[in-house]
């Protein structure tokens, strides 16, 4: 029997249909419970849905019936307002492409979710400075991001997802715009802030070998949970 | 302390789109330069133009006795407003043209209460003759030291001393004394239906008015009215009042009081009283629309920076940016540039202006009849023109910051 307190994030039902005459069920009657300090891989082909699922369950999206809950809260209720307030303190999230503010330095992009905030104290800074020094980054925190590398830059965005502490972060293809090597270096820099930090991680790929690092596989086909794979 | 998130990232888009900043400022500075130049130009002209209205003539001119009937017609008016006709008999339609017992009734005009000066004039056309020169001018037969309380005449002389204006001498405009080719000490011949003498020329005018300073012939009011053999009557007594904007009451109540025919100097200026109005709704029409033009560049910009910043947008509202500070970053970002761009445009109005007033045009003498002097910025319609630029702006930055803020944040990043 699972603790409650354990459970950080549940989806009841969840559906995502798209189309009026000939509706397309992008994601189909999903039920999916995460847990706190899980290190999850969501797999599957392209326009399998798992991007969708990842939109749903970070709040960017909003489902056409079903639930998500996060902390026993039913996400449903929420105002624009509260879930643009969730997603700033509670998700982080890492694009494919690093989606950095080009006319920002990696620092400055770092600390961006704080001034969203209204919160860019000292104490931010010098978080967001410790976070790029930890990911290696700590002599181009002045650069633009057209100054830096693809793998760079998904670092720096690695960081900002973390900036403010965030209990969950969602990864889409966080390594598809990146070679083999540098895609492998990302995936080690996440596994081990998550061990280090214990944050929740749900990466969305569609490579099968750098899932199995993970501690959880969920493999979705046509908007439906194939299977659930906890690994020991 | 630090800047808020709109400002912050708005100032940062500004600089990062240089180009695209800069032809918003151009187009709002072009806007507000010529909102600053164009009225202050033809608004100096008017000004000009009214000022010497009020100024340079009195505030009401008595020119002549009414016609009995038409005053007995106002005097009945207020116990028959309404359409009835009413017959009105009277066997003597008008009187003498010219004003009898004037310096009584002078006395009488001085002793009103909004009356501040009081002075005489024989008024005519004439011929002015030199050699085989023939010109036309209007004779005014004048009370030297009641028309400097009058008019300030003496800041219209020339040459000349007006205040030793004796019999047989005259004062003429500078056109045509030019034309007529004399100086001081010539004389002329001045020409009437009563008869012709020989004045001597000493001193000339120069009023800025092209036409006035054609065809003004002065001389003393005793000599003018012993060459139109007028005794001692007058055609016209002008009256300068304490406040001029008030002439037009004031000469309606002389009217009927008097039975007088009073014309206020807004009767007189009637064209150009109304010139003016259609003026002013013209040049708010015309800058309303250099305006909005401008504020069209801005509006048309700002969906182009939307579109290209989607991703960004998207960005910031995943990372939990409210949609109205999306809102504000881009109307910010108009109003900033906008206001930069007013800013450079009065600075660009005022630099026209300057160049306009250096150039030769400004020196040429107008076909209407009025000397060119320099513009002076306009300072109401300079703070309507800044305050109108930002108007437009925030109003055209509002459909394209509304589109931002709601944007979806998926589309806007799969976009």
């Amino acid at each position: 029997m699972m603790n409650p307190d354990d459970i950080l994030l549940q989806t009841q039902d969840l559906m995502k249909v798209y189309g009026g005459s000939q509706p397309v069920y992008a994601i189909n009657q999903v039920n999916l419970t995460i847990r706190h300090q899980e290190f999850i891989s969501i797999i599957g082909p392209s326009g399998s849905g798992k991007s969708t699922l990842m939109n749903l369950l970070g709040l960017l999206d909003t489902p056409s019936s079903g639930a998500v809950t996060y902390l026993g809260d039913n996400t449903a209720k929420w105002s624009e307002r509260q879930r643009s307030f969730f997603r700033n303190r509670k998700i982080g999230f890492i694009f494919q492409a690093h989606l950095l503010l080009p006319e920002f330095t990696a620092l400055e992009n770092v600390v961006m979710p704080c001034r969203i905030l209204g919160e860019s104290s000292a104490d931010r800074i010098d978080k967001a400075k410790e976070l790029l020094n930890r990911i290696g980054l700590g002599d181009r925190m002045h650069h633009l991001p057209r100054e830096l590398s693809g793998g760079q830059n998904q670092r720096v965005a690695i960081a900002r997802a973390l900036v403010n502490s965030p209990e969950i972060v969602f990864a889409d293809e966080p390594t598809g715009a990146l070679d083999h090597k540098t895609g492998l270096a990302v995936y080690d820099l996440m596994r081990e802030i998550h061990q280090h930090e214990g944050v929740t991680f749900v990466i969305v790929t569609h490579e099968r070998l750098l899932a199995d690092r993970s501690d959880r596989i969920i493999s979705i086909l046509d908007g439906q949970v194939q299977s659930d794979e906890l690994k020991s | 302390m630090a800047l808020p998130l709109e400002l912050y990232i708005a100032a940062r888009y500004i600089k990062a789109n240089i180009k695209q900043s800069f032809i918003v400022m151009f187009a709002v500075g072009i806007g507000v330069s010529l909102i600053v130049f164009i009225p202050s130009a033809n608004m100096s002209f008017y000004g000009r133009m009214l000022e010497r209205a009020v100024e340079k003539a009195p505030s009401i001119t008595i020119s002549r006795e009414m016609k009995t009937k038409e005053r007995n017609r106002q005097l009945l008016q207020p116990w028959f407003p309404g359409p009835e006709e009413v017959r009105i008999s009277d066997k003597t339609l008008s009187r003498k043209r010219n004003i009898l017992g004037y310096r009584t009734l002078m006395q009488r005009l001085a002793e009103e209460p909004d009356v501040v000066t009081v002075a005489p004039y024989v008024s005519e056309h004439i011929i002015v003759v030199r050699g085989s020169k023939v010109m036309g001018a209007d004779l005014q037969g004048i009370v030297p030291n009641l028309e400097e309380k009058m008019t300030h005449i003496s800041g219209d002389v020339e040459k000349g001393d007006l205040s030793d204006l004796h019999s047989n001498e005259v004062f003429l405009g500078r056109k045509l004394a030019e034309e007529l080719g004399v100086d001081l000490g010539s004389r002329v011949q001045l020409v009437t239906s009563q008869g012709t003498r020989s004045f001597k020329v000493v001193g000339t005018l120069s009023t800025g008015l092209y036409a006035k300073d054609y065809s003004t012939v002065i001389t003393s009011l005793t000599a003018a009215q012993k060459l139109l053999d007028m005794s001692s009557t007058v055609t016209s007594i002008g009256l300068r009042v304490t406040d001029p904007y008030q002439a037009d009451a004031i000469a309606q109540d002389i009217r009927l009081r008097y039975g007088l025919k009073a014309e206020s100097w807004m009767e007189q200026n009637k064209l150009l009283l109304d010139e003016l109005k259609s003026f002013r709704v013209i040049i708010s029409f015309i800058s309303f629309l250099i305006v909005f033009a401008a504020a069209s560049s801005i509006t048309s910009i700002l969906i182009m920076v939307v579109s290209s910043k989607s991703k960004e947008i998207g960005i910031l509202k995943a990372m939990g940016a409210q949609p109205g500070q999306i809102m504000r970053l881009f109307m910010i970002q108009a109003m900033v540039l906008s206001l930069i761009g007013a800013v450079l445009g009065v600075f660009g109005g005022q630099g026209i202006i300057e160049l306009y007033n250096a150039s030769p045009i400004a020196k040429m003498e107008s076909s209407l009849g009025f000397e060119r002097k320099p513009i002076v910025m306009n300072i109401p319609f300079t703070m309507l023109a800044v305050m109108y630029a930002m108007i437009s702006s925030f109003l055209a930055s509002l459909l394209p910051a509304w589109q931002a803020s709601r944007l979806n944040p998926v589309d806007a990043i799969n976009k």
